[in-house]
């Protein structure tokens, strides 16, 4: 997968998770609220059928003359009777001093802890009784069902929505995919036929100094050479992106100052062609692990960047260190609008100079693989530095 | 002496209190309290309104018609009850209620089987 093609389909998945699910939860929701209130409406009207079963009690005990009267406690239900004046009379409900207020509100039904409640009034007065409160325990259980149902509910739908845009997304960018695919296996093809023939001119540069020493200082040759050697590394970055991830790295420690002394002789020519100084502060015996391939990579991108966006005249400054290498030029800078697109592939700020962009996306995916800091600071007309740090 | 009797034989009838010269009728051909407090407490509901109604009764018929239906009334007594004035109604009332009260007989425990 292509990770623009990921970063597609993650987006669209997103998107559209999210905007469904916001959607089913709407949905639970009215469904939840609708459900919980005719859950606890059936078990307030249980209470008070329960409750309004108490009065013909009360009747009852008005009209008797024994001389013990047995207010009627009933399991699971307390109750209590209050006079017209809202005291409490008798009950096996503790009165509290809310009650007052419910009675003055005539409130029907309410919740507190785990009790639920019910008021009634009571005419005649049987008793003396004009309001009867009664309460029993809440039984949560069909509500915990009720909720468990909803989320494992919201859990199905939320895989199946899952599969839906998944498959959507795949679908769409289907295309995509394809052109892209083509587009790589393009770059692939062009880079390859264009190996040989780069190879073949370089090789008889090569020949053609040796056979004719005079032509040792030819400035045409070298600017001949100059422009292969410049080909031939489109054409390793090229693979190098094509094939990063099935190449194999040979980690070990490799000798940095040496590498970094060849690398800044190479570009030497280059430099020099272009008026430009190179200057190179190696410290001696700096190791590292890592792989040699990368490493040549990661020093010849950052050289031949600085050295195509300083102007002749410039300067590039290659430091190595213990602990970082630096490759610093006085060039054209990077604007500060451009500057988190640079480590993209592809990008190029400016045209007039040739490439394809690679060069510090290069940088970034060796940087990241081993991971050491990239630092790049950089001001329009002034400059960049490029700082890779590593150890901590 | 004869005044330490009367004395005695004065305090003990006050303290036998107000109600003893109701008695005289209802505990004979007048409703019983035991009825009469029941009426009262299943219209009236707590204990203020129900002195402040008996009292209106005995001292000023005219605010109060009475808990029992005014037809049975004209048959069973067609005599006008007694009037007695606000201080003597009251104390006699309140008696009434404390020795009737209904909910002193009440148990919130189960009866046992
Ligand atoms: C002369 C007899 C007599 C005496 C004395 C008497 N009553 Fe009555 N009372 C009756 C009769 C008869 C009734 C029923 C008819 C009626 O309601 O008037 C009655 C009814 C009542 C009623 C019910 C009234 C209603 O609302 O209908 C009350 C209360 C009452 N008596 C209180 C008293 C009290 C308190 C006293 C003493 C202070 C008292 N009575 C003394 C005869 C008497």
């Amino acid at each position: 997968m292509f990770p623009s093609e990921k970063r597609s389909l993650t987006r669209f998945l997103i998107i559209y998770m999210f905007s469904t699910l916001f959607l089913i939860s709407i949905g639970i929701a009215i469904f939840y609220r609708y459900d919980y209130h005719r859950l606890s409406d059936y078990q307030n009207e249980k209470l008070k059928t329960q409750t309004q079963n108490l009065i013909p009690k009360l009747r009852e005990l008005h009209k008797s003359f024994d001389e013990v009267l047995y207010y009627p406690v009933q399991k699971g239900l307390n109750s209590a009777i209050y006079d017209i004046d809202k005291n409490y009379l008798v009950g096996d409900l503790k009165p509290s001093p809310y009650f007052k207020d419910k009675m003055d509100k005539n409130e029907e039904f309410w919740r507190d802890g785990d009790y639920i409640y019910y008021l009634t009034k009571v005419y005649p007065h049987y008793l003396g009784a004009a309001y009867l409160i009664s309460r029993a325990k809440f039984d949560p259980s069909p509500i915990n069902e009720l909720r468990e149902k909803l989320a494992l509910f919201f859990l199905l739908s939320a895989i199946f929505v899952f599969f839906i845009a998944y498959l959507l997304g795949k679908l769409f960018l289907f295309p995509m995919k394809s052109a892209l695919s083509m587009l790589d296996d393009f770059i692939k093809d062009t880079a390859h036929e264009l190996n040989t023939p780069v190879s073949v001119i370089l090789a008889n540069t090569e020949l053609l100094k040796e056979f004719y020493p005079n032509l040792q200082t030819s400035e045409e040759l070298s600017r001949i050479e100059i422009a292969s050697k410049r080909l031939s590394r489109i054409y390793d970055d090229l693979t190098f992106l094509k094939l990063n991830h099935k190449r194999h790295r040979n980690v070990k420690e490799i000798d940095l100052s040496s590498l970094a002394k060849e690398r800044a002789a190479y570009f030497e020519i280059m430099a020099k062609a272009r008026r430009i100084e190179l200057k190179a502060k190696i410290k001696e015996g700096v190791f590292l692990r890592m792989d040699f391939e990368d490493a040549a990579k990661l020093m010849d991108n950052l050289i031949s960047n600085a050295l195509k966006y300083t102007k002749p005249q410039g300067e590039v400054e290659i430091i190595l260190d213990e602990k970082f290498l630096i490759v610093k030029d006085n060039g054209i800078g990077i604007e500060s609008r451009y500057k988190k697109f640079v480590l993209r592939r592809f990008f190029r700020a400016n045209d007039s100079e040739g490439g394809f962009g690679l060069g510090l996306s290069i940088v970034k995916e060796i940087v990241d693989y081993y991971g050491f800091r990239l630092d790049i600071e950089s001001e329009p007309d002034k400059g960049t530095k490029v700082e890779i740090l590593w150890g901590d | 002496m004869g005044r330490l009797i009367f004395l005695i034989f004065f305090a003990v009838f006050s303290i036998g209190g107000e109600l003893d010269r109701c008695d005289s009728c209802h505990l004979q051909k007048a409703p019983p309290f035991n009825v009469i407090y029941r009426k009262y407490l299943v219209i009236y509901s707590s204990k203020r309104r129900i002195e402040e109604n008996m009292v209106n009764f005995l001292t000023d018929p005219s605010k109060q018609k009475g808990v029992f239906p005014k037809e049975a009334k004209k048959i069973f007594f067609p005599k006008e009850h007694p009037l007695y004035d606000r201080k003597e109604a009251k104390e006699a009332v309140r008696e009434l209620i404390e020795r009737e009260d209904l909910l002193k007989k009440v148990r919130v425990t189960k009866p046992r089987e």
